[in-house]
């Protein structure tokens, strides 16, 4: 099966990731693993004052920031992935992945970073189970 | 690989998806996984003085029993049919409630994944996540795998 991971570089992407490669065997020959990071929107106004073109290569370097260790962990345990990133509201951008690349599962993180991340299920993970017509796998 | 999947199964449409996803997920280690179907009684919703019912306690209770062994049956006919070991637990001890209960026998159990279904509603409710589905989650210690029902309810 096709399976998405949304990546944040919390201490559950490296959870995620060890679930994957254990689980190597849910991606058939024909399927793909796409991990996805999603960066914050950045206003209208910083674009225009910044450049949208900054903006955008300033993202993307974010993105590489948590996307390289992934490319890496991957590659060693020998799993077909393509890394994607994004910017906008995490639970949209999640969402429309996967149902771009028509993935069957969703893999993610069960809270992100937030202080109070171990007691409560994070909004972005509540959203994507609200929104999300696939199974979706949270990672503790 | 997923050796030990734990469903909590309520008989509904929903919970039928989760034991769809329970399958796939065993069929994917290769005949290694065992699965078990965990079914709670939640006797609380008839012990209020608003129950009907709540007269009749002792009764009811025999027919949830008999419903939810009804319900393991049938789950359990279907990961047989797909020659994957599997066995059930019936929770009706009094009190007992449907996420403390999963998170106990999560543990007691050494599940490696759960797998959850929960219910699609119209409206704003399709944006809520079941409450006992999110209470799961919330004390699960192993991750859960959640499987929405996303016909109309």
């Amino acid at each position: 099966m096709k399976i998405l991971f949304a990546a944040d570089g919390s201490s559950f992407t490296q959870k995620a990731l060890e679930f994957l490669v254990s689980n190597k065997n849910m991606l058939g020959p024909e399927d793909e693993l796409f991990v996805l990071n999603v960066q914050d929107a950045i206003s209208a106004q910083i674009k225009h004052k910044l450049g949208s073109e900054e903006v955008t290569a300033y993202q993307a370097k974010q993105a590489d920031t948590i996307l390289k260790p992934i490319n890496e962990f991957l590659d060693k345990h020998a799993v077909k992935y393509r890394c994607l990133w994004a910017a906008g509201a995490a639970t949209t951008q999640i969402i429309e992945a996967s149902k771009r690349e028509q993935v069957q599962m969703i893999v993610m993180g069960a809270h992100g970073h937030g202080l109070l991340s171990q007691v409560f299920l994070g909004s972005v993970a509540q959203g994507v189970l609200a929104e999300s017509e696939i199974p979706t796998l949270l990672v503790k | 690989m997923y050796k030990r999947i734990l469903v909590a199964i309520d008989g509904s449409a929903t919970s039928n998806k989760a034991i769809a996803a329970a399958l796939e997920m065993a069929s994917y280690s290769g005949g290694r996984s065992v699965v078990r179907l965990v079914h709670v009684i939640d006797e609380m919703a008839y012990f209020t003085g608003l129950d009907p019912y709540a007269g009749q306690s002792y009764s009811v209770i025999g027919v949830m029993r008999e419903a939810g062994e009804k319900i393991l049956a049938d789950g359990m006919a279907m990961f047989q049919s797909a020659g994957v070991q599997v066995d059930t637990v019936l929770v009706d001890h009094l009190g007992s409630h449907l996420a403390e209960t999963v998170a106990a026998q999560t543990k007691a159990w050494d599940a490696s994944l759960v797998v959850v279904g929960t219910h699609g509603r119209r409206g704003i409710g399709r944006m809520l996540l079941g409450s006992g589905a999110e209470k799961i989650i919330r004390l699960s210690t192993c991750p859960v795998l959640v499987v929405r029902d996303t016909e109309p309810a």
